[in-house]
């Protein structure tokens, strides 16, 4: 849903540019830029619009960023120019911030884009004004004949269960949709639509950029993305489509982020000021990120299948220990941790899947060095149990609660809510991947204590 | 930990001999970059390419090279191949180097090619940077849309194929997908003979079979691509046919050129500038990049009201980095001063004919200041 933006507020001009009338807000605004009524308008971006407007004479509207005692704010202007002065109109009212953040509009934009079979675009009248040229050869229609004409000239459009159209009620509230079922005209074939809305600096609505997924005969009356199925456990389980759409949402363009913005670091193609390498580093690293938190969602989704299996190898756990302190060593030596990992001569035989082995220990390992203050050790440590091969991780850190202690298992847990680093899932999933393959994950700690994390799998001789 | 070995060499061995081969070599017009990087310290700001149109102008460069000499290769390979060639088709297939044998190629610079592309991605650039309005009354269908309902057919179906061409255009910007079907027949015409000369030079390694065949083969394929060529979808055609379909003058012209910048779609209000000036479209759009003055005069030439005049400088200002709105505001009252005869001599030399100017310039004579 759009944001309803507040109400502009206004203010008045005379000829000479003399601010006479003025709501509180931008009366505010202005008196914070040392200005006042009866004398010329203080805000320095505004100044610079109503100059233009009193020497252009026709209305003008700008986006502006002013300071509003502390911070910047994001407004939206209109002047216009009558014989006794000018109008002024300002909305938004937005923080300003340096980096323009990914509205969560484009994001869906993109998810619907990169599962499509077809994209459209339309203008405020809901005329075509732009679709897949491949399109209309593919799904046998002729793309030029609807170019210009009414969306629906394309598609005839069906109400779903309850009676409702979607698209419908996007248009009236100007916000998205999916799941709109319609037909393509001289065609049997049916498909979803999704749309977001374009917007203008003001909100106003000047289209849709859309998508259409043909509806697969086989998956007829399957509800669409977004829609929550019932799995193995009905109040939170990932459905495994949207799972698998997400993922190759997010892979494709997460990928090519990381490689361009890792070749702009590297200046591969000729020098770069230094600000700009640095941006693009931080973009590398962001894109990391968010391939990290994919690849948990995947897991998750691979093993919350009913056909979910593991491979059942000969492991040394004291080995896929090392291998897994090495992988982190950067990560430690960055955090000023030091791991002290199982000595080369140490083993521990184990039974389990190697791959997922290290993925647990991984992820053990890194939840140690994320939550230990610098100059503090990491231990591992390998230990037999009767018929039972132990792998300890101990962190100086913090420790952990009692009643804490069974949540942090479950999934979307994290103890520190303002902590972003990570999705809430990997505990989740160590203990899910170590039950598959016969053993477990359990904590041992308490507060002020550190924590040691045990990873079990069954022995071998 | 150890991981398993990596090459960090990219696989390239450099014996001893050919690394000091390479440093002997070295010519004294190879430093700083050949000269390239002297003159680019010496340009003005107003002269530099800014980050992002330099990366989109590049992009596309490319993207018309590897797609055109990928193509005229492929064919000319497959052609030698059917008349028994194997050895040469291998050898042209494996090379790659035609892109960057043409990039360094001193004559590439001047033949207007990359000036197309860059003078074509700049006025994208802008048209992206137009300011982004909806309209008064929502229920209201864009420009180009109200043009496909017009009842001249000519109209509606020049409307149709700017559209499409938009549609085309934009698909292949987010995938850099550009071809040569994106140039006009002209600009295309040298890029296919340099492409087929490029890969002549760089194909044949002196190889024992006959390079009369390669000759033969690689012209085959230049002359296929070039009857394939259809310059007739570009947004730049279309939006000409468009222009002269509505063939508007004085007040319609001035709204609808207003209107075609409300609707973001710079490249048809280039053309129909262009034709209201009676200047082809290049040219146009080669002042409009360039000139920021031209822009205002030549609106006054066309008898355009004031507020026309304001409408479309301000929306211009807006976009192009390089128009200084303040500028504008200030010298607006000056333009329209200005008699509209005046303002027709002043831009007249700008509006000469290409081959007529080139001609007299080829003569001796100079051109007129």
């Amino acid at each position: 849903m759009l944001e309803i933006p507040p109400p502009a507020v206004t203010a008045r001009t005379d000829l000479q540019g003399i601010l006479i009338e003025a709501d509180n807000r931008i009366a505010e605004l202005n008196r914070t830029a040392g200005g006042d009524i009866g004398k010329p308008v203080a805000v320095p971006q505004l100044a610079a619009l109503v100059r233009l407007a009193l020497r252009l004479r026709i209305v003008l509207s700008r986006q502006i960023v002013a300071a509003d005692g502390e911070s910047d704010v994001e407004l939206w202007v209109r002047v216009e120019p009558d014989d006794t002065g000018l109008s002024l109109q300002v909305s938004g009212w937005r923080d300003h911030r340096d980096w323009p953040v990914v509205e969560d509009a484009a994001q869906e934009s993109d998810f619907a884009q990169a599962d499509a079979d077809w994209l459209w675009e339309t203008d405020s009248a809901l005329r075509i004004t732009a679709l897949s040229r491949e399109a209309g050869a593919k799904y046998g229609f002729d793309a030029d004949e609807l170019l210009g004409r009414p969306l629906t000239r394309l598609f005839a459009l069906s109400d779903d269960e309850g009676g409702e159209f979607p698209i419908l009620d996007a248009l009236a509230s100007h916000g998205r949709f999916d799941g709109q079922v319609a037909q393509l005209r001289g065609s049997a074939r049916k498909v979803y639509l999704a749309a977001n809305p374009r917007t203008d600096a003001t909100g106003r609505f000047i289209g849709f950029d859309g998508a259409a997924r043909l509806i697969d005969d086989s998956s007829h009356g399957a509800e669409p993305e977004g829609t929550a199925q019932t799995h193995d456990d009905p109040a939170t389980a990932v459905d495994s489509a949207f799972g698998a759409r997400l993922e190759k949402a997010l892979r494709g363009p997460l990928g090519r982020i990381i490689a361009n913005a890792d070749s702009i670091r590297s200046q591969s193609d000729g020098p770069l000021r230094q600000d700009y390498a640095d941006y693009a580093a931080d973009i590398a690293n962001a894109g990391r990120h968010l391939l990290g938190l994919v690849e948990d969602l995947v897991d998750l989704q691979a093993i919350e299948r009913d056909d979910f299996d593991v491979a059942v190898e000969a492991v040394d756990l004291a080995d896929v220990a090392r291998r897994a302190a090495g992988l982190l060593t950067l990560r430690a030596q960055h955090a000023k941790v030091t791991i002290d990992a199982p000595k080369t001569d140490e083993g521990l035989p184990a039974t389990g899947e190697f791959r997922r082995a290290l993925q647990v220990l991984v992820n053990l390992i890194g939840n140690a060095v994320r939550h230990s203050p610098a100059g503090a050790m990491i231990w591992i440590r390998a230990e037999r149990d009767g018929d039972r091969a132990c792998l300890i991780v101990a962190d100086q850190g913090a420790g952990i609660a009692e009643d804490d202690q069974a949540r942090i298992f479950e999934k979307f847990e994290r103890l520190d809510t303002a902590d972003s680093g990570g999705s809430g899932l990997g505990l989740y999933i160590a203990r899910r991947l170590a039950r598959a393959m016969g053993g477990d994950v359990t904590v041992d700690s308490a507060p002020g204590q550190g924590a040691r994390f045990i990873f079990t799998l069954p022995g071998r001789d | 930990m150890s991981g398993h070995q990596v090459d960090t060499r990219d696989g390239r061995t450099l014996s001893a001999d050919r690394l000091l081969a390479i440093a002997a070599a070295v010519l004294p017009c190879d430093l700083h970059g050949g000269g390239g990087m002297v003159g680019d310290l010496l340009l003005d700001d107003q002269q530099r390419l800014d980050e992002r149109t330099r990366f989109v102008a590049r992009n596309r460069l490319d993207a018309i090279l590897s797609a055109t000499s990928e193509e005229i290769r492929d064919h000319a390979a497959q052609l030698l191949e059917s008349r028994g060639e194997g050895d040469l088709a291998k050898k042209l297939r494996s090379y790659d180097g035609a892109a960057r044998l043409l990039r360094q190629a001193p004559a590439f610079r001047d033949n207007g090619l990359v000036a197309e592309i860059l003078d074509s991605a700049r006025l994208d650039l802008i048209g992206a940077d137009l300011p982004v309005q909806a309209p008064a009354d929502a229920d209201e269908a864009s420009l180009l849309a109200q043009l496909v309902d017009s009842s001249d057919r000519l109209v509606s179906s020049a409307a149709v194929a700017m559209l499409s061409a938009d549609s085309r255009r934009r698909a292949m910007n987010d995938q850099h997908g550009l071809t040569g079907a994106d140039l006009d027949a002209e600009t295309y015409y040298r890029l296919v003979w340099l492409v087929a000369a490029a890969l002549r030079l760089g194909g044949d390694t002196g190889a024992q079979s006959d390079p009369i065949a390669l000759d033969h083969a690689l012209i085959e394929s230049a002359r296929r691509s070039l009857a394939a060529h259809d310059e007739g979808e570009r947004a730049e055609a279309s939006a000409a046919r468009l222009a002269q379909a509505l063939d508007a003058k004085g007040d319609r012209l001035a709204a609808l050129m207003e209107a075609a910048l409300a609707d973001r779609r710079i490249i048809l209000f280039t053309a129909l500038f262009a034709r209201a000036l009676h200047v082809p479209y290049r040219r146009t759009r080669a002042l409009l990049l360039a000139d920021p003055e031209f822009l205002w005069v030549a609106l006054r030439a066309l008898d355009f009201p004031r507020e026309t005049l304001a409408g479309i400088g301000y929306a211009l200002s807006e976009a192009d980095k390089r128009r200084d709105v303040e500028r504008f505001a200030s010298h607006i009252d000056v333009v329209m001063a200005l008699s509209r005869d005046d303002a027709i001599r002043a831009i007249a030399p700008d509006m000469l004919d290409d081959g007529y100017r080139d001609a007299l310039t080829a003569l001796g004579g100079k051109e007129r200041a």
